[in-house]
C-alpha cells in the first residue's frame, strides 16, 4: 500500500487541475525525482548478500521497499 | 540509496547493493525451488490456504459446448449477432466530403484599414491535396489556424492577421509610452504655481 501510494504520488495526473503535473511536485514545487524507482519494481526478485561464519553467500529476495532518507 | 528485502524467512532486512535475478536464473531448478518455498512460507504465516485450482470452472470453451449447440438462453445470450442489411455498412457510405472544414461558409468580420467600419468576409474552400484530402489539421484554438479567408478587398491568411494585430499593439503601446513621457517632461518644466516656463513649447 505504501509502495502504491509513492508510486501515485510520482505519477502525473490531469485529476484535480494539475494539468499533468505530479500531486508530490504541486505540494512541494520542486521536481520529482523517480531515480529510487527505476531499478527495481515492488516485489521485484533480486540477490542480496549475507555473511555466514565469515563467508559471504548470496541469497535471494524481494524488494519490499526503497528507504529513501539514507 | 538502500532497500528493504524481503527475505526466504519473511524477515525484512536494508540492503545497500543488491541486484536484478535474471530472466535466465529465474529458469534455473534450484531457483525455482528457492521461489516456491519462499511462497509456501509466505502463505503459512499469512495463514491463507492454497489458491483454487480451475478444476470445475471449465476453462476451456469445449466444456461449454453442449450449452452452444442446444441451450437455446445460452445462444440468444452469446450467439446473438445484431445486424440489420437496411443499414450500410461504415465503409460503403464515405465519401471525401466528411473532411469538410468546420470553417466552410462561415461569416468573419475583420477590421479594416481605417477601423471604422469592419470588413465582412466569408470561409470559401478548404485546401486538399491530389487525392481530396484536406490538408492540415484545425488547431484547438481559432486563431492559429491557417485557413484562407476571403475578404472582400483582399485576400488575408490567418498569419498575415495575426501580424497585423501583433503590429497594431506594438504601435499603441508605443504611442502610451510617447505620450506618457512628454506629460511627465511638461509636468518637470511646470512651476508650482501653475506658469509654464516655456509657454511656446509644443508636444
Amino acid at each position: 500500500m505504501r509502495w502504491v501510494c509513492k508510486v501515485m504520488q510520482r505519477t502525473s495526473t490531469q485529476a484535480g487541475g494539475l494539468n499533468g503535473c505530479t500531486p508530490i511536485e504541486s505540494v512541494t514545487g520542486e521536481t520529482t525525482d523517480i531515480l529510487e524507482y527505476l531499478d527495481f519494481g515492488f516485489y521485484d526478485s533480486v540477490w542480496y548478500h549475507e555473511k555466514v561464519l565469515e563467508r559471504d553467500y548470496r541469497v535471494v529476495g524481494w524488494v519490499s521497499r526503497i528507504v529513501l532518507e539514507v | 540509496m538502500s532497500y528493504y528485502v524481503l527475505t526466504g524467512k519473511c524477515t525484512v532486512i536494508s540492503r545497500t547493493t543488491i541486484q536484478q535475478v535474471t530472466n535466465l536464473e529465474l529458469q534455473v531448478n534450484s531457483n525455482k525451488l528457492l521461489y516456491k518455498e519462499f511462497d509456501q512460507e509466505v502463505r503459512r504465516i499469512l495463514g491463507e490456504e492454497e489458491p483454487q485450482q480451475d478444476i470445475g470452472d471449465k476453462p476451456s470453451p469445449e466444456d461449454w459446448a453442449e450449452f452452444k449447440e442446444f441451450d437455446e438462453d445460452f445462444q440468444e445470450e452469446f450467439s446473438n449477432i445484431v445486424s440489420k442489411y437496411d443499414i450500410k455498412e461504415a465503409d460503403d457510405e464515405f465519401t471525401l466530403e466528411v473532411f469538410n472544414d468546420t470553417y466552410l461558409n462561415m461569416e468573419l468580420a475583420l477590421p479594416s484599414g481605417d477601423g471604422a467600419q469592419p470588413a465582412f468576409a466569408r470561409v470559401t474552400k478548404r485546401l486538399r491535396d491530389t487525392n481530396g484530402l484536406p490538408i492540415g489539421t484545425a488547431h484547438d484554438n481559432p486563431i492559429l489556424d491557417s485557413c484562407c479567408m476571403k475578404s472582400s478587398t483582399k485576400m488575408v491568411t490567418s498569419r498575415q492577421w495575426r501580424q497585423m494585430q501583433l503590429l497594431r499593439t506594438f504601435l499603441r503601446r508605443l504611442m502610451q509610452k510617447i505620450i506618457v513621457t512628454f506629460s511627465l517632461m511638461r509636468s518637470l518644466i511646470t512651476v508650482p504655481m501653475g506658469r509654464k516656463l516655456c509657454n511656446n513649447t509644443r508636444f
